[in-house]
């Protein structure tokens, strides 16, 4: 007879159970797109606005991230911000620290900067047989150059490079070159964008397979009008078809009173791209040059985006 | 393994040797066999445990004074078969002041059985030797006081009593033969003073103090000219063979030392000393003059003077020259002329002897000389080893007039044992150790025969003329050997009394006499008897029995310990069968002088019977086959006897190499052991013919089976295990999993695919399991029987933590992903990407030993989160892929 102890708890199942509980492996087919970090909206204005932004020509600091070639059609010479992102609080943790800049130079030409820093939650280190040996906080890393040259009075070309850095555990990191490339039109309060979105290098696993970035065909339109003095009105609308076969679009609709306050609502629809679908809302002030922008991400209740949001502070003129 | 403590008679008369192995004497060897008589005792075995059963054991027997069937149900099982009364422990660790030591030891794994005594001892021996967790199973030696004296140290004192076995080299018979003093004479008189001429006696030693005289300003010490004695090392040991207190249970015997139980005196010993050992080099010793402290023993009462000590020389050269100084000789003139005298030269009235004796050691150089000791009236005493050969050290020559041991540290125990200062005891060799032999001899002399008219010279042609002169080579030059007994029986010349009345008995060829040990005027009692035979009867009228004629057979029965009028038997063996003999018994004392021989009788001998032979095992039955399994190990005694007390030898033809034999002394029966593994199975028929020495014989055809051998099966699934904490134990049954069909006790072999989590320590049928850390392992267990047929049983083991319920693993991961929760029910998996894209989401059943496993192979480096949802709960954890 087995003698029990009474504080091990035991359980004892028939070993020839152990074929039948989960009789095969499973492919995870999706998930077959390297560094999808980078596609995720770092800009408090258009986080708010369902993840549009591709025509926004009012917050341009973050150009680099997505359109350098709205930075002519900006309304300021020099716009520049910083922001804070606790991405996906419910699931998996990343607490993302942004910034970015962009020149205006005479309408003509456009310098963009960014920069983002993520640090991932920590993770449990497991051996093969299920003991856990440690722990472990990756880390994301996005820098980016974006130029813009208006070389028709309504029509202009932009391109940003972005490096991009993930390491997944102690001394190993994953790098990458992604690259957005749009011709952008204005016409009146019409607005209108073209291009490919993060282009780049492939990411080789552990067992050498290569890993295509979430590389998109983008479309971005956007109108804005003003209601007197003290109003304005802007709507954009963001389309992706990504190389993987996936489709996505944001729609984001934002009202200024007096140039001061904003309130800001969007939608995107994820599809199978590498951003699931979502509502956002949000709002800013802007007085003296410097502005404060807020965004909250409503999702479903299953959504790992659940209760993302985005808060950020810039200065422009 | 067991081990079966054996013994084998390799004659019928005596040496027993010991032997600690399983190993039997080859078949082919004829083994004389006999009874084993009264060696053991019945109804008492003692055994040793294997320390597991040892600890259950004394945890029964504390708590129900009774072994239980859970510790061991073979064991208890022979309460009943066996007539067990009691099991105790054999070694007493006074109430657990030594159990530490003792457990170290092994000691309290001893257990001494008592049973039924009717339970013969081969049966228990064969009975107890089953049980499992019994490693040495050994009978009760019936034993006996080697000697006359209850002192612990006696043993040891081959120098009274050398039976040959104290060590390898020891010879019976190289002693001074003083038992038979002991017994029948003298142990000492308190009027007999002994003094010694030494060290310092240690006067207080509780094995001396007894013996030693008592009152103020008696012994003298010569070095510091004080009343006050220094207890020296050697003048102790020499004064502890002069007279140590005997029969005390303390310490060591002495040759004078009287009886302390009976309330005997021994002679008193008066320390003279002359020597002291220095304070300032304590390898070295202060001397005094020894003239002076012989005189003093004559002037305070001292009839012997005992001197181990003498001249030291720097080349045999000054040796050879060497004499007694003047001083010196004026002293040994004086002891030997006024000791026990008044200033005349008469005899004291109190004192037991008139004129003193001076007895000195010859030396230790090894040299042919030696003074003091050479002045002719001294008694100058030789060496020898204890195998009669002179002691490597011990000076020789003519001059010196006798020889005793003194020992030698070139044998094993082979050095004198005695008294030591400060209560202690201990081993020294040398003419000194020797000398107190011959001056404890002479003061027994001197207790017994002296008084009134009794002279040093007296003493002296006892002591010298009765030692015997053939037990040493003549080359030995050490005089003759002492012989206690030979000195008290000197010079006697009347035989004992004659034989008038005994009775006698035809056996076979053998013809036993039975009468009672009769008188000796001046011996006390016959010393032995001399049996004779003839076909002849002129022969035995008026027969020399220095020289007995060729037809006249004859034997020698010693008288021993017996008394006048006790009963004493002899037999005559080796005599022609169906014969007419006519027999009659000589006494005869220890110097030879024989008596009449008794009146002559007539017996016929009769014929030649042979051994017999009979099986003494439960399971056989004669004229059917012995049905052995395969994996069995049998006994089967065989009782096997002469019933005309002939010596016989055992041969035996196993059949098979399944079967051997060998006599096992504990029992005196031999044992044929079947060894089932050791044949092929079939059957066989072993002969065993018991022979006697006059060629008759008997044969016993034992038919044997060895059954074919079946496979271990198994009757019963191994269950998963989980451990919830390391270092956790638990115990499984293997009899509840895996079956022998022949009953076999099998043999389990353990693999663990991680050792790093789990160690599991067999023990016959039951498993020891041990946590060792988190993880998992697979255990697979090969059941094997002795004829390697085997089967195998598989088995996972998992050590969870408590505090993690969920297990991902490997993280990172590389392809396959494993989620293991612990009991099994349905559970939902979730993964989504960096940025929140959902890649799985799939529900299904998983456990502890039925983890999901997940293919991420296609997944891009990243990082993971992994939802997982049963039980009503939800657990998010992140994985990485690299």
């Amino acid at each position: 007879m087995r003698k029990m102890k009474k504080n091990i708890i035991r359980f004892f199942i028939p070993a020839f159970c152990s074929t039948m509980l989960f009789p095969a492996a499973i492919s995870a087919a999706p998930g077959g797109e390297a560094m999808p970090f980078t596609r995720v909206v770092r800009d408090p204005v258009a986080a708010a606005m369902g993840g549009t932004g591709v025509v926004s020509t009012s917050a341009s600091a973050f150009a680099s991230f997505r359109n350098a070639a709205a930075i002519p059609y900006a309304g300021n010479t020099f716009d520049v911000a910083a922001g804070y992102m606790n991405w996906q609080p419910s699931a998996s943790p990343v607490q993302d620290i942004n910034a970015g800049a962009s020149w205006n130079i005479a309408g003509k030409f456009g310098i963009a900067l960014g920069f983002s820093y993520g640090l991932c939650e920590k993770y449990d280190i497991m051996d093969a047989s299920g003991t856990a040996i440690g722990s472990f906080s990756p880390s994301q890393v996005q820098a980016n150059l974006g130029l813009a040259w208006k070389f028709l009075p309504f029509l202009s070309l932009g391109a940003n490079v972005k490096y991009l850095e993930n390491t997944l555990v102690e001394g190993k990191s994953y790098g990458a070159v992604a690259s957005d490339i749009f011709l952008m039109t204005k016409v009146a309060g019409l607005k209108a964008a073209v291009g490919v979105s993060s282009l780049g290098s492939k990411v080789k696993s552990a067992s050498g397979a290569g890993f295509s970035l979430p590389a998109s065909a983008t479309l971005g339109l956007g109108y804005g009008i003003g209601l007197g003095k003290k109003h304005a009105a802007e709507v954009l609308v963001d389309a992706d078809y990504y190389f993987s076969g996936a489709f996505s679009a944001s729609a984001g609709a934002a009202y200024t009173y007096n140039d001061l306050v904003s309130v800001r609502a969007g939608y995107r629809y994820g599809g199978k791209s590498v951003i699931p679908s979502f509502a956002s809302v949000g709002a800013g002030v802007k007085f003296w040059g410097i502005h404060i922008d807020v965004a909250y991400i409503i999702a479903a209740g299953t959504s790992p985006l659940r209760n993302t949001f985005d808060v950020g502070l810039g200065y422009s003129f | 393994m067991k081990k079966i403590l054996s013994a084998v008679f390799l004659s019928v008369t005596s040496a027993i040797l010991f032997s600690c192995s399983q190993e039997s004497l080859p078949v082919s060897e004829n083994v004389p066999v006999q009874d084993a008589g009264k060696e053991f005792v019945t109804g008492k075995m003692n055994i040793k445990l294997s320390e597991e059963l040892a600890d259950l054991v004394e945890a029964d027997l504390a708590k129900a004074g009774a072994v239980t069937k859970a510790s061991s149900a073979e064991l208890e099982s022979l309460y009943q078969s066996m007539g067990i009364v009691s099991i105790g422990k054999l070694f007493n660790d006074d109430g657990g002041n030594f159990a530490g030591r003792h457990r170290k030891a092994g000691l309290n794994r001893w257990y001494e059985i008592t049973y039924d005594p009717s339970v013969p001892l081969t049966k228990a021996s064969g009975d107890l030797s089953s049980v499992p967790g019994i490693d040495i199973v050994e009978p009760v030696r019936n034993i006996r006081l080697t000697g006359r004296f209850n002192d612990p140290g006696f043993p040891n004192q081959w120098h009274y009593y050398n039976d040959g076995k104290l060590g390898s080299k020891h010879k019976s018979g190289a002693d001074i033969n003083v038992e038979p003093v002991w017994e029948n004479y003298t142990v000492g008189s308190d009027k007999v003073i002994v003094s010694v001429v030494d060290g310092g006696i240690d006067l207080q030693h509780e094995d001396l103090a007894g013996n030693c005289v008592s009152g103020n300003r008696q012994h003298f010490n010569f070095v510091d000219n004080s009343y006050q004695i220094v207890a020296h090392d050697h003048g102790t040991h020499v004064a502890g063979t002069v007279a140590a207190v005997n029969n005390n249970g303390i310490g060591v015997s002495g040759v004078a030392g009287g009886d302390h139980a009976k309330g005997i005196s021994g002679v008193k010993l008066l320390s003279c000393q002359i020597f002291k050992t220095d304070p300032d080099d304590p390898s070295k010793d202060l001397g005094g003059s020894g003239a002076a402290a012989i005189v003093w023993g004559a002037d305070h009462g001292a009839v012997i003077s005992q001197n181990s000590w003498g001249y030291s020389y720097e080349t045999q050269e000054d040796a050879s020259k060497g004499k007694i100084d003047a001083s010196l000789k004026d002293a040994v003139d004086y002891f030997i002329q006024y000791a026990g005298c008044d200033d005349d030269g008469n005899q004291l009235p109190d004192s037991p002897m008139k004129g003193g004796v001076v007895i000195f050691a010859a030396g230790n150089d090894g040299w042919p000389y030696g003074a003091p000791a050479n002045y002719d009236p001294i008694i100058a005493v030789g060496s020898i080893a204890p195998d009669f050969t002179r002691a490597y050290y011990s000076n020789y020559g003519d001059w010196v007039d006798i020889a005793a041991p003194g020992g030698s540290a070139e044998y094993d125990k082979g050095q004198v044992y005695s008294t030591t200062p400060g209560n202690s005891y201990g081993w020294m060799q040398g003419t000194s150790m020797a000398c107190p032999h011959v001056s404890g001899v002479a003061a027994l002399l001197v207790s017994y025969f002296g008084g009134i008219g009794f002279t040093n010279e007296m003493l002296t042609d006892r002591l010298l003329g009765g030692a015997n002169s053939t037990a040493l080579a003549q080359n030995t030059k050490i005089g003759p050997l002492m012989d206690a007994l030979g000195a008290f029986t000197y010079g006697g010349t009347i035989a004992p009394d004659p034989v008038t009345s005994y009775e006698v008995e035809a056996v076979s060829n053998n013809i036993d006499m039975t009468w009672t040990v009769t008188r000796d005027e001046d011996d006390r009692k016959a010393f032995g008897y001399i049996l004779v035979a003839s076909q002849n009867r002129s022969s035995l009228e008026n027969p020399d029995f220095r020289s007995l004629p060729a037809d006249v057979t004859s034997r020698t029965v010693l008288v021993g310990d017996l008394n006048v009028g006790d009963g004493i038997s002899g037999r005559i063996s080796g005599l022609d069968f169906e014969k007419t003999y006519y027999v009659g018994i000589a006494a005869y004392d220890y110097n030879r002088n024989y008596s009449d021989l008794s009146s002559i009788k007539t017996v016929t001998t009769l014929g030649n019977n042979p051994p017999s032979i009979t099986v003494e095992y439960d399971g056989y039955v004669p004229g059917e086959v012995l049905q052995i399994k395969s994996f069995e190990v049998v006994r089967v005694p065989v009782a096997v006897s002469d019933p005309d007390g002939h010596e016989f030898s055992i041969s035996l033809d196993s059949g098979s190499e399944a079967m051997q034999g060998a006599s096992e002394p504990s029992s005196g029966k031999y044992v044929l052991t079947v060894t089932g593994n050791a044949a092929e199975p079939g059957t066989y028929t072993a002969v065993l013919t018991a022979t006697d020495s006059y060629g008759a014989f008997t044969t016993l055809e034992l038919p044997y089976t060895i059954l074919p051998n079946r496979a271990p099966v198994i009757v019963k699934d191994m269950e998963n295990m989980i451990f919830t904490s390391m270092g956790e134990r638990t115990t499984i049954d293997m009899s509840e999993y895996i079956q022998d069909p022949d009953g076999e006790q099998l043999k389990f072999d353990i693999s663990i695919s991680n050792r790093n989590v789990l160690h599991i320590n067999p023990s016959g049928n039951i498993l020891h399991v041990t946590s060792l850390g988190y993880g998992n392992c697979d255990v697979t267990i090969v059941a094997s029987d002795s004829r390697g047929e085997s089967c195998t049983l598989t088995f996972s083991v998992l050590i969870k933590d408590p505090l993690s319920s969920l297990e991902l693993y490997p993280n990172p991961v590389t392809d396959f992903l494993n989620v293991r929760t612990g009991e099994g029910m349905d559970t939902r998996i979730r993964i989504t990407g960096p940025a929140g894209q959902t890649i799985y989401d799939r529900t299904a059943l998983v456990s502890a030993f039925s983890p999901a496993k997940i293919d991420m192979s296609g997944c891009a480096p990243g990082r993971y989160s992994v939802t997982v949802t049963y039980g009503g709960n939800e657990f998010i954890r992140t994985v990485v892929k690299l």
